[in-house]
């Protein structure tokens, strides 16, 4: 679903990723890589072919957006160093051609030397790019305003909307989440959960099923 | 007859008891080197029926003790609840004295302490009386062979309690691996009260040796006087409900009139509340009153077990955490809140007062809404017919088993070929094929498919020709999770300023703002904060507080009592009231009759209702919850082929009830056949896959195959990084790895549990003979009201997500 920020079409996909087709940059929050080794190797067996299938979305999503750049909104990497950053690493050589950035997020413990590679750099939050205010943690509204006309781009809640209908149905989905200047994507990881957000009038919910993006009103 | 049996009969003498025949019967059937199983109630001294044995096996025939004795561990005794423990420990050390033995005979549960611990490791006891879990924990020790070297005896006490559950493969399991480990034959006994599969029961203790095995029956009659309490107008009182407080004024004279009465609820939260009405109507009762479950500190429990003993106590209110064997003489008189569900679980609890041989159990009823009052008729004939449910033996727990293997590697590991062996002669995987093992193997040294050569799994490894686990962490943390008990996750409540309380549910404090007010353990507590994984709290003198929920207590009514429940309404539409209870709520049956109709045992009724919710419809099989639940989600799953629908679903154990957003057809519906016999498994597999019961079953299999790790409370802060959900786990393994044996056994563990698969198709094939009654009601009926007010629900659909999305047109939870 496309929707207009700053007068600048944005692209919601049902990906759970943001596509800015003008400049050709997608934002995707809340990978949370690593946590499979991070758990195999403590002897939990998860099944390890999830890790190739979790850079398989992404490489998908590279070759869907042929994107130039991609912003990562924290929690890229949820893990001491272990066999999966490796497999990153090898990942992000494949694609030297595309710029990649991470603001760095409370599960980002990696030292910063890991980081060091020519395409691969690592932004301390907030960081600004052009009109975009890009974060982990969602920042405060006075924040935000004090940058001037920018809006935030942010990740960390896993934001998630539970709707209900006649016949006591109800379901859970996780959504964007927009607000007065900000917008919170959903995470893109599979191995987290959802924070289901209370409904504010002032805000926009936009639901992520399993082909489309919809928007979610309040039925009076 | 063996020569040392007189010196049994003499103890008793000096006693001033006789021995029963069964007695006798089974120290010889022991002294002649046999396993078997013994059949006796409690309170019939079926402990000295088997102990008084393994003493009498230290004799020679000249009736001398034996001139060189082995040291070490002799004899292990496993209870299902360590509150037993004590109680056995005090009676076996008197007699083993009198008997002129020198024995240390220790408990050990999750109650010793690590110094006691310490020690029975060093220097072994003759006998240990222990539960499932910690002696799990034993061959978890390093020394574990040398232990066990001089075992004699296994003997399984209350093993009725633990077969029918994955308890009882963990002791299937030990069993198997006792065996082997003790130097001479084993002697295996389990002794068990009545139950429905009596010959199963020792098949199962006993795995591939059960032909050997001996079945000992005691002949002491127990009798057991019924009654029920009535409310004045069944009319008042409510249709639906739980609680049954409004018949406390006639509890009260009841716990006056006799010296010590135990009332049982079928929750912890019931017994909250139930202790707290009491105080309040009966301040006189205040230090003669106690409450008792599960999630009480120990110190508390245990107060309350002595006070019981000595008769200070005047009533007690409590969980199935009392319905085990520990001998409360003063206890004259129980009263039952609500079904008890089964009729082995009303007759065990009657058991509790009149606890000596030759006395009798006096048990009141108490109904928790009007129509319950006819389980009391049925409760009555059921138990005069002596119809008591069977406990089914859990088949192919891979969970437990996978649990197993690694106590074992955390001891001193296995041979995977002389394991399996083993594994086969037990009752639970005799059935084990080649390629299960081998997945299993696969699982605990790789994880599973492994795709790179550096990857870091390994938590079992290989030494020579033993599977080991080296890594200290992992052995540690398999040591904090061994057990089959999985709940919610348990936080610890203390003051701010110190003192332990007990322990709640997570999902209860989440509902919480600190400043609220909730009752626990007959106080009233303030939440303040959430610190550590401890609740803290302090005193309130806020009048109306919440009282927790926990999980459980959401117990299926049994086949056997579900039957005299359909005799009684068939007896109804015959005009024969015999019972007093019948007779009282024939008011309300009058009711139903003049909206609908009581089905008679020829019919089924279904009785539609159009209310601002939807449309609502209602089926009353009387099958029991989960029986229940698998024919709604077959229902709706039939229904909606013809169209994609949603479904919520709500039920109790008389009926259910379809709750769909539009009006549907019934008399159409109904011509699809939707009771047919034909497609059952499949229609009800694409039914449940939607309704998400293996992925409930999933999150204990995860927990007990050490998939997911919940540590304990208070002591999981360090490893919360670990915790993940297991619906996550549920969904990659459905989706990377399908062929992974816990999801299989999670929807095994439906199908045969849950699904309870024999038990309906009989009922399927009950309904197919049944002439069906549809009922078109402007109102709900006596029957179905309470189905409608029940809120806990299940979701039905076979729209996709976004025509569920469009459909429910985003009307937004706030």
């Amino acid at each position: 679903m496309q929707i207009n920020i700053l007068n600048e079409p944005f692209l919601l996909t049902a990906d759970k990723v943001v596509f800015w087709e003008k400049e050709s940059i997608l934002f995707i929050a809340d990978v949370h890589l690593g946590k499979t080794s991070h758990f195999r190797k403590a002897g939990i067996a998860v099944p390890n072919e999830l890790i190739s299938a979790e850079m398989g979305r992404i490489k998908e999503l590279i070759s869907k957006y042929h994107p130039k750049r991609i912003f990562f909104l924290g929690d890229l990497f949820h893990s001491h160093i272990n066999v999966e950053w490796e497999m990153f690493k090898d990942f992000l050589r494949e694609f030297a051609s595309i710029e990649f950035i991470l603001i760095k997020g409370n599960h980002d413990i990696l030292p910063d030397t890991n980081y060091q590679l020519p395409n691969f750099k690592c932004k301390e939050e907030p960081f600004l790019f052009k009109s975009l205010l890009l974060s982990h943690h969602p920042l405060p509204q006075e924040a935000i305003v004090n940058c001037g006309n920018v809006i935030n781009f942010a990740g960390h809640v896993h934001p998630g909307i539970s709707i209900k209908g006649k016949g006591r149905t109800s379901l859970n989905m996780a959504c964007y989440h927009l607000k007065q200047k900000q917008l919170i994507l959903p995470a893109f990881g599979r191995f987290t959960g959802l924070t289901i957000q209370k409904f504010s009038q002032n805000d926009h919910y936009y639901g992520v099923t399993n082909s489309k993006v919809v928007l979610v009103k309040q039925k009076n | 007859m063996d020569k040392r049996i007189g010196l049994g009969k003499d103890w008793f003498k000096k006693q001033g008891w006789k021995a029963f025949p069964f007695q006798v019967e089974t120290w010889n059937s022991y002294l002649s080197g046999k396993s078997g199983l013994l059949n006796a109630p409690t309170g019939s001294g079926k402990t000295y029926a088997l102990w008084i044995a393994c003493l009498l096996s230290h004799y020679t025939q000249q009736k001398k003790l034996l001139s060189q004795p082995k040291k070490g561990l002799k004899f292990l005794w496993i209870l299902p609840l360590r509150a037993l423990s004590k109680d056995i420990q005090s009676a076996m050390q008197v007699s083993a004295d009198d008997f002129g033995f020198s024995w240390q005979i220790e408990t050990r549960t999750g109650d010793t302490s690590t110094k006691d611990r310490q020690r029975q490791k060093k220097s072994p006891p003759d006998c240990l009386i222990t539960t499932p879990e910690s002696l799990h924990l034993l061959l978890s020790q390093k020394n574990s062979s040398q232990y066990f070297k001089n075992l004699e005896a296994i003997i399984v006490d209350e093993w009725h309690e633990l077969l029918g559950s994955k308890r009882g493969v963990q002791v299937e399991l030990a069993l198997a691996v006792l065996k082997d480990l003790a130097v001479s034959k084993l002697r295996i006994w389990a002794i068990s009260a009545t139950i429905g599969n009596l010959e199963e029961a020792r098949d199962v203790l006993l795995g591939k040796d059960a032909k050997e095995g001996d079945f000992i029956r005691s002949d002491i009659e127990k009798l057991i006087q019924i009654e029920s309490i009535l409310p004045d107008e069944v009319e008042n009182y409510p249709w639906a409900g739980h609680l049954g407080i409004k018949l406390i004024d006639k509890v009260l004279p009841i716990i006056h009139q006799n010296k010590t009465t135990l009332i049982f609820t079928n929750t912890r939260s019931q017994t909250e509340i139930w202790y707290q009405k009491l105080l309040e109507k009966s301040p006189d009762l205040a230090g003669a009153i106690a409450m008792h479950h599960g999630s009480l500190s120990n110190h508390i429990r245990i107060w309350v077990e002595e006070a019981l003993h000595s008769g200070i106590i005047k009533v007690v209110v409590c969980t199935s955490s009392l319905d085990l064997g520990v001998d409360f003489r003063p206890v004259d008189t129980i009263i039952q809140v609500g079904s008890p569900k089964g009729i082995s679980r009303f007759a065990q609890r009657a058991g509790r007062s009149g606890h000596r041989p030759g006395e009798k159990s006096r048990i009141y009823f108490l109904p928790t809404h009007s129509l319950e009052l006819i389980e009391g008729a049925a409760l009555r004939q059921a138990i005069s017919e002596k119809n008591f449910e069977a406990r089914i033996p859990v088949q192919k727990a891979f969970d437990v088993l996978l649990q197993f293997m690694i106590t074992l590697a955390v001891g001193e590991g296995f041979n995977p070929e002389k394991l399996l062996s083993q594994i086969k002669s037990t009752y639970c995987f005799r059935d084990i094929t080649e390629e299960e093992w081998q997945w299993i193997l696969n699982f605990i040294q790789f994880g599973g498919k492994s795709l790179s050569a550096y990857d870091e799994y390994h938590k079992v490894v290989q030494e020579e020709s033993l599977l080991k686990v080296v890594n200290k962490k992992i052995a540690m943390r398999h040591r904090l999770s061994i057990g089959t008990i999985v709940g919610d996750q348990l936080l610890n409540i203390k003051y701010i300023k110190g003192g332990y309380i007990g322990t709640v549910e997570e999902n209860f404090i989440s509902r919480l703002k600190p400043g609220d007010v909730f009752w626990f353990s007959g106080r009233n507590l303030e939440y303040v904060r959430l610190k550590d994984m401890t609740v803290q709290v302090k005193l309130s003198k806020k009048k109306t507080g919440l009282v927790p929920k926990w999980m459980g207590g959401r117990m299926p009514l049994s086949s056997q009592l579900s039957f005299y429940i359909r005799q009684k309404l068939d007896d109804f539409t015959k005009g024969i009231i015999r019972d007093i209870e019948l007779e009282k709520i024939s008011p309300l049956i009058n009711r139903q009759k003049k909206f609908s109709i009581i089905p008679a045992q020829n019919e089924l009724l279904i009785e539609t209702v159009s209310s601002k919710e939807g449309f609502h419809i209602f089926i009353f099989p009387f099958e029991g919850r989960f029986i229940h639940e698998v024919l709604a989600s077959l229902v709706a799953y039939r229904i909606s082929i013809s169209q994609p629908i949603s479904f919520s679903i709500a039920m109790n154990d008389y009926g259910l009830e379809l709750l769909t957003d539009e009006v549907i057809d019934m008399e159409e519906a109904l011509s699809l056949d939707l009771f047919s016999a034909v497609n059952l498994e499949e229609d009800i597999l694409r039914g449940i896959n939607e309704t998400e019961m293996a992925k409930r079953k999933f999150r204990d299999i995860a927990a007990i195959s050490g998939l997911i790790f919940k540590g304990f409370p208070g002591k999981n802060v360090k490893d919360k990084h670990l915790q993940a959900s297991s619906s996550i786990m549920f969904g990659v393994f459905t989706e990377y790895e399908p062929e992974n044996l816990l999801l299989k056994q999670a929807h095994e563990e439906v199908i045969q549990h849950q699904l309870e698969k024999e038990r309906l198709e009989k009922a399927i094939a009950r309904i197919n003979q049944q002439k069906i009654i549809l009922k078109k009601l402007a109102q709900p009926s006596p029957f179905s009201f309470p189905i409608m007010v029940d809120r806990l629900r299940e979701k039905f659909s076979t729209e996709t997500l976004e025509e569920r999305v469009a459909k429910i047109q985003l009307q937004l939870e706030s």
